[in-house]
């Protein structure tokens, strides 16, 4: 670990590749690519997160390869080649899942209340019907874009609150919820990683 | 200072994924990390990592973490003697997008150009946490922006 160094060996260099190279020391090349393709919003090819991933092309094919079968990870073929992109919904569950299960019902509903009021407050505040529309007319450096940051916030936490409160109907002895179970707040999916398997199952049944 | 109030163009919402990586990575870099998390469950605005000891003579500080969607970002840290300074990479006119809110205050006229340029969650909050934690234990806040070491 890096603590065993003394003091001035530790920041001799360049921050960049101090991280890059650290990074590369306490992660496998699996770490890697699964951490890039977990942040990757668009479809992406091959070469592109091998070079962000600091790993070899066939290693991050194959990781890919195997990580969309696991359905975390989405394929996309286009005529240039396959490419990969995170799958939203696997990644939108553990959310939904930590908020089913720290918060009641009515919580839930009283935060989607308060949410739609605030969307309903920016369409009358802006005279625009949805956040694009807001985005259209704004320049560069205009005060409204903080709103539209806030605003895409907003739509966001209202799906997956929305989400959350449809699985208490597929839950009927609350058996996983805030009120049979509190557990600490601040843990936002740290058991994703154990429960992904049971998410998807989750997530095929509210869909149903 | 309200962090938000500094973007002017499109950035998306918070990248929930994005954050816990960083929440992970942060906890995992330092022992010093008291606390990591975000401010709500149902309604994010931002990750809080909180450090039980801070630079000079702060006895604790924070970092205050947005991670937007289209890969943009604010790292704000405060501490116990109100010194401020940002890491930011977001739109915004006439200065770099990669710049850097400096101390004491994280003054918002002219940010210079910040010294990060590695782009993923995990490879910025390690970045971050090496200028902080080099200030840390130089006792100096005066490369914190600086890339080299030694100057």
């Amino acid at each position: 670990m890096t603590e065993s160094h003394t003091t001035d060996e530790r920041w001799e260099g360049d921050v960049n590749e101090a991280a890059i190279r650290e990074w590369k020391a306490d992660t496998t090349t699996f770490d890697r690519v699964r951490d890039v393709i977990d942040v990757t919003t668009e479809p992406q090819a091959v070469s592109t997160i091998a070079d962000r991933a600091h790993v070899s092309e066939p290693t991050a094919r194959k990781y890919l390869s195997a990580l969309a079968e696991t359905g975390r990870v989405k394929e996309v073929t286009t005529n240039a080649g396959t490419r990969y992109m995170r799958a939203p919904q696997m990644l939108a569950m553990r959310r939904i899942s930590a908020i089913h299960r720290e918060h009641t019902k009515r919580e839930i509903r009283d935060a989607i209340h308060d949410l739609k009021e605030e969307l309903s407050d920016f369409r009358a505040e802006y005279g625009v019907t949805n956040v694009d529309e807001l985005a259209t007319k704004l320049d560069r450096g205009d005060d409204g874009w903080q709103d539209v940051t806030r605003w895409h916030q907003v739509e966001q936490n209202l799906e997956i609150a929305q989400a959350a409160l449809f699985l208490y109907d597929f839950d009927p002895d609350d058996s996983q919820s805030a009120a049979a179970r509190h557990t600490d707040s601040s843990t936002v999916g740290e058991d994703s990683a154990q429960t992904q398997g049971a998410l998807g199952d989750d997530s095929e049944q509210s869909a149903a | 200072m309200e962090p938000d109030a500094d973007i002017e163009g499109e950035v998306g919402p918070l990248d929930e994924t994005a954050l816990e990586q960083i929440r992970e990575e942060f906890t995992r870099v330092d022992g010093l990390v008291a606390e990591a998390g975000f401010d709500s469950l149902l309604d994010p605005t931002k990750l809080v990592v909180r450090l039980d000891d801070g630079i000079g003579d702060a006895g604790c500080c924070r970092f205050d973490i947005r991670w937007y969607r289209l890969g943009y970002y604010t790292f704000h840290h405060t501490d116990d003697q109100g010194v401020d300074f940002r890491f930011d990479f977001h739109p915004k006119p006439d200065v770099p997008n990669k710049h850097f809110h400096e101390p004491p205050d994280a003054a918002s006229a002219d940010p210079p150009h910040s010294c990060i340029t590695v782009t993923e969650p995990k490879l910025v909050t390690r970045a971050v946490h090496h200028l902080w934690r080099r200030a840390y234990e130089t006792d100096s806040l005066e490369q914190l922006n600086g890339a080299e070491y030694p100057p």
